[in-house]
């Protein structure tokens, strides 16, 4: 969800559905508001992990640290 | 003796007067008790206290070391531990009410390991719900206050952890640390907090945040409390899985007191980031009296700093959601709102993201391996501001409004990706009177080196015997 291309707020809708989160009327629909507005920023964040030169590298998935 | 003295006594100058029987751990224990009593309307560190159960420990310590039966340095120090630490017949909230009642049936590690040491357990520590945020803020049981300005934050998550210690209330304290929950206390209340490498304290016990991430450790005002903490709840640990089999050296044999040839690396992109000029020059003055002291400083390159942000977001925020993803179904309108919405956001961190940021960690960690294999630790400064005011959502740090969120684990951050061991240390104190941290970082498990140099700074200042105003 990184991309370039903002998502709408269908979109984000249908994904928090997805996800298992209440996106009913009333209420809900305010918070959906305000989850939406920061999802956005908090992928815009992540928009620099697309600068980075990964090609030759793999996930360091162990969890474990470097050990010397 | 006077109350108040005790209380503001090391581990390391408690210990031989408890185990020479000149003092009582039932003095001890009752010191602090009171000394919680006292302060505690201000500060609000404690979820739950345990003096009945203190004072009976503290009885049958003094019993033990008047037969000869010393458990070692700990027996009879006070500690008290972060809420998300497991204890057997002990409620255990991780800061939440919805978990008001839950009491475990079984100790974590590091409890375990500090009741066999003989420390007496106070009780357990406020925090910011389940460890996920940087300030010390919890509806739940009350915001957490700064012992030197309540008006302030205490920085979190381990944010009763940072006031209990710096205020007297305890002299040994826990926290866990998965973008600085250790060390944004630890620097914002003036004390030591030592993030270890991942996997030599075990995780046993403790309500994850980011499984790749957390690292439990200790919190002291003094350096070599927090070397005799590690050498009680260091080691490894069947039960964890990330767990580290390696020797566990006495980490006080580290103390020496001399950094002669200590290769000390200082990244300049700390400095290029948003940061208080105060904080800069006071970081500045404490690396230059470390090379004063013979060590050996450099300035160094470490662009990836930048990207460090991005890398642990993606990362903590999708282990997070992933951990919490049935509680936040069952009790999301519970939860503190903007815990609910960080849990939330992370669904939408997507598998490519995150194994993105993974990749990221690979080249982060490749980047600070080859520093290191440079120097012997880096420097730098532990917060870019002291602490804001409590429920402040912006900083100002030099010319920069940052959010507190962003700015307060900008230099913290770096180290929970590559789980090498980082320390914060107090180095002086704002024009307004709040504390200011240096960080100083090592190779992995190479905590001797981290805790020497940190030590050796200790001894040639006095910043960490002066006493909040209460």
């Amino acid at each position: 969800m990184a991309a370039e291309s903002p998502m709408t707020y269908d979109a984000f809708l249908s994904l928090a559905n997805e996800s298992g989160l209440d996106v009913g009327s009333g209420a809900g629909n305010a918070h959906m508001e305000e989850l939406y507005s920061y999802v956005k920023a908090v992928l815009a964040s992540l928009r620099s992990l697309n600068e980075l030169d990964v090609s030759q590298v793999e996930p360091d998935m162990a969890f474990m640290p470097f050990r010397e | 003796m006077d109350p108040l003295e005790i209380c503001y006594m090391s581990a390391g100058e408690l210990s031989p007067l408890i185990q020479s029987k000149a003092l009582s751990p039932v003095e001890v224990i009752q010191a602090h008790l009171d000394r919680i009593q006292e302060t505690e309307p201000v500060l609000n560190s404690f979820i739950t206290l345990l003096p009945e159960e203190a004072l009976a420990a503290a009885r049958r310590a003094e019993a033990d070391i008047q037969a000869g039966r010393s458990r070692g340095p700990l027996h009879g120090i006070p500690v008290a531990l972060k809420d998300l630490y497991n204890t057997a017949g002990v409620r255990t909230t991780s800061g939440s009410r919805i978990f008001d009642t839950f009491i475990p049936h079984e100790d974590c590690t590091v409890a375990a390991k500090f009741n066999q040491a003989g420390a007496i357990l106070l009780g357990k520590l406020n925090m910011h719900q389940f460890a996920y945020g940087p300030t010390g803020e919890n509806p739940d049981y009350g915001h957490m206050h700064n012992p030197w300005d309540p008006e302030m934050v205490t920085g979190g998550s381990s944010g009763g952890s940072g006031s209990a210690t710096a205020a007297g209330q305890c002299t040994i304290t826990t926290g866990s640390d998965t973008g600085g929950s250790i060390r944004i206390p630890a620097a914002l209340c003036g004390i030591v907090g030592l993030k270890p490498t991942y996997g030599l304290v075990s995780r046993f016990g403790l309500t994850p945040l980011s499984w790749s991430m957390d690292h439990p450790g200790p919190m002291t005002r003094t350096v070599e409390d927090t070397a005799m903490a590690m050498n009680a709840i260091a080691g490894y640990d069947p039960k964890d899985v990330a767990s580290a089999r390696v020797d566990v050296p006495d980490y006080t044999a580290s103390l020496t007191g001399d950094v002669s040839g200590v290769r000390i690396g200082v990244p300049k992109e700390f400095f290029d980031a948003p940061l208080d000029p105060q904080i800069g020059q006071g970081v500045r003055d404490a690396i230059a009296l470390l090379e004063s002291m013979g060590a050996q400083v450099r300035e160094v390159d470490f662009p990836m700093f930048n990207d460090s942000q991005a890398i642990s977001t993606a990362m903590l925020m999708a282990e997070a959601s992933a951990y919490h993803k049935d509680l936040l179904a069952r009790d999301g309108d519970k939860l503190y709102p903007p815990v609910r919405l960080r849990l939330e956001a992370g669904l939408f961190i997507t598998a490519a993201d995150y194994l993105r940021a993974q990749q990221g960690r690979a080249l982060f960690n490749q980047q600070a391996r080859d520093l290191l294999n440079e120097v012997d630790l880096l420097a730098g400064p532990t917060e870019p501001v002291t602490a804001p005011p409590i429920l402040a959502d912006h900083v100002q740090a030099g010319q920069h409004s940052v959010g507190t969120t962003s700015a307060l684990t900008q230099y913290t951050r770096p180290y929970n990706i590559t789980g090498f061991p980082a320390i914060s240390i107090p180095c002086g104190f704002s024009g307004s009177g709040m504390p200011m941290a240096l960080q100083l970082c090592g190779r992995p498990f190479d905590e001797p080196t981290v805790l020497r140099a940190a030590h050796a700074y200790q001894q040639a200042t006095d910043w960490h015997k002066r006493r909040p105003p209460l």
